[in-house]
């Protein structure tokens, strides 16, 4: 082949690809997918800086009050909800895409104009959370509701029905706030939309419409009693805040045999009973067990892949840790310098990806550190990555071969 | 063939097969010693490859190119940066750099080093376009076994990813070719990369 045909036909090949991938660029969503396995977990996600590793981020933080000072959570397929606290007592909610996490857009430069959040010049997201937000929809196309994926609502704005009768059958993931009670005819529409999903942390009286959706896949709600989430047969993942202490088991949940993730947040030892139900977990985390001594209920969970221990403050021994052979990901997030005895049992899960441990952890006690670390080579424990900035490699190379070189010239000559 | 010719494209050869192997392998724990390996056998080609060569620098192609060469891929690659932000849904521009801007031009210059500059060079006894075609699709095919096994969680399209890095790559190649130098093709891939990364909080997961 000539050297004129094959430039041609390297650039036509180049060009077909090329082409390709702009074809299937607009229509593909990539940059919307999270996986539905691999979830891994972060403490800190706004002080840490460097978010490349952590492409799905799942975890709640218990604040002071028992509110949480922040929860991300990652809808397979969907979004991930962030809720940061802009003032202290008050939360600010936000959304966020997982290709933020995929450390290639900057959080900031987010496009979100008013309540219109876009992606490929796609409308994904909907505020229905003000009286001009709901006169917006209705005036909405049908193509701009098509690729809906989360709504946002106001339980009290009295044109919320309307707009939400516009969504029905759009099976997305629903959240806001306003009080649900007592209004069959915004049940009846919430009902209608068939949501996937319920993050309910600020809408009192979710009770109702989760009793009406027995085909929900994901909730996360602040709750007194788990009697309102019994019977959820499709759950795969549930976040519960409690917000007052009870003896209720997770015994009551036995039904939800689908449950893949769980994450409890204020949890007494009491609550955890019954949870060698749900031997198929592949993500648990606990957040503010401050009376939590014992986690030996993990070698009933052998299928764990992300686990999360955070202000277990009377947590000692995490031997139990151990058992759990298939670990990638693991965070155990103390309050307490020296509360755990020794991290060493964490050397047994060979499999571990990911370790995340208070970062004065890592520098207090830096000869356990530097011993799981020999112990698992391949386990990340600070974040370090090794990629194409390996590259970088060949500028001293160069300038040694470079030297070399002409050193062995000057020679022959 | 003369002996060095060949020698100098087996060394080459060799760069380009232990980036592909330590690019496949980057992001996989288990795998450490095939990366090891990798790495080093990448290094020992460069810098095997440059010690073995007559004139080091010229295979590098470490000259002036000319004026117009450099301005016109300055704005080709920032033009290239303009197009993968709108296609991103980014500003057309980043509004400011941030640390991640300096990594980003010695990876740039890096890459460009080593394939429009090593790898290009040491094939240039093939023919110009061949030199260019082969160094395109070695980098190429580097940037693909890169992002071919992601961590858990990440997306990536490759087929795009390798039709417009062989397409640059060949344009890169093209100004090496006829001006024998690899500067534009550097100042083109720096001005990509701060355009296209600078204003990233944090390095991206490949890098």
């Amino acid at each position: 082949m000539t050297s004129r045909a094959s430039l041609l036909c390297c650039l036509v090949l180049g060009g077909l690809l090329c082409g390709a991938g702009l074809a299937a660029g607009p229509d593909e969503p990539v940059h919307l997918r999270v996986p539905t396995k691999g979830s891994c977990v972060l403490q800190g996600y706004l002080s840490l800086g460097s978010m490349s590793p952590f492409s799905t981020i799942r975890y709640m933080q218990a604040g002071k009050d028992g509110r949480p000072d922040y929860s991300l959570a990652v809808f397979p397929g969907d979004l991930v909800y962030v809720v940061v606290p802009d003032e202290p007592g008050e939360l600010r909610t936000d959304l966020f895409f997982p290709m933020v996490f995929d450390g290639q857009l900057d959080p900031k430069q987010l496009r979100a104009e008013g309540g219109r959040v876009t992606l490929n010049g796609r409308r994904i997201f909907l505020d229905l959370m003000t009286p001009e937000d709901i006169a917006a929809t209705m005036k909405l196309p049908e193509s701009e509701l098509a690729d809906l994926r989360a709504v946002r609502i106001n339980a009290d704005e009295p044109g919320l029905v309307g707009a939400l009768q516009r969504l029905a059958g759009a099976g997305v993931v629903v959240s806001g706030g306003g009080v649900l009670k007592d209004k069959p005819q915004l049940l009846d529409a919430l009902v209608a939309i068939r949501p996937v999903g319920l993050i309910a942390q600020g809408l009192p009286g979710w009770e109702k419409l989760v009793a009406r959706l027995p085909k929900l896949r994901y909730l996360a709600v602040p709750a007194a009693s788990l009697q309102p989430i019994v019977g959820l047969a499709e759950l795969r993942q549930l976040d519960v805040i409690f917000q007052e202490p009870t003896d209720e088991t997770l015994e009551l949940l036995k039904g939800s045999t689908k449950l893949r993730s769980l994450t409890l947040m204020n949890v007494s030892p009491a609550n955890l009973k019954g949870i060698e139900r749900f031997g198929g977990l592949r993500r648990f985390a606990l957040s503010n067990a401050p009376e939590l001594a014992d986690v030996s209920f993990l070698r009933q969970l052998p299928q764990l892949r992300t686990l999360v221990l955070g202000n277990c403050e009377k947590l000692t021994d995490i031997g139990p840790v151990g058992t759990c052979g298939e670990l990638r990901q693991l965070a155990v997030l103390s309050n307490k310098l020296d509360q755990i005895e020794s991290y060493q049992p964490i050397a047994k899960c060979q499999q571990l990806e990911l370790l995340l441990l208070n970062q004065n952890v890592i520098k207090d006690r830096s000869a356990e550190v530097e011993q799981l670390r020999m112990d698992l080579p391949e386990t990340q424990i600070t974040g370090f990555c090794l990629g194409s900035a390996w590259m970088l490699l060949v500028l001293p190379l160069a300038m040694v071969g470079l030297l070399l070189g002409r050193r062995r010239v000057r020679r022959a000559a | 063939m003369s002996r060095p010719g060949r020698a100098a494209m087996i060394w080459a050869a060799g760069f380009a097969v232990s980036a592909c192997a330590f690019g496949l392998t980057s992001h996989r724990p288990g795998l450490w010693a095939v990366r090891l390996v990798a790495g080093l056998a990448g290094c020992a080609c460069i810098v095997g490859g440059l010690y073995r060569s007559d004139r080091p620098a010229r295979l590098l192609g470490l000259r002036g190119g000319g004026i117009g060469w450099l301005v016109g891929l300055a704005v080709f690659g920032g033009l290239l940066a303009v197009w993968y932000r709108f296609a991103q849904g980014r500003g057309l521009l980043p509004g400011t750099l941030g640390w991640f801007a300096f990594p980003a031009v010695g990876i740039g210059l890096a890459e460009e080093l080593a394939y429009r500059g090593f790898v290009q060079g040491s094939l240039v006894r093939l023919g110009g376009v061949a030199a260019c075609v082969l160094a395109a699709l070695a980098h190429a095919g580097y940037k693909t076994c890169l992002f071919a096994l992601p961590p858990e969680g990440v997306a990536v399209r490759l087929v795009p990813l390798a039709g417009l890095t062989l397409a640059g790559g060949v344009v890169f190649g093209l100004s090496r070719w006829k001006t024998g130098s690899v500067a534009p093709a550097i100042l083109a891939h720096v001005a990509f990369d701060v355009l296209a990364y600078g204003d990233l909080p944090a390095a991206p997961w490949w890098v």
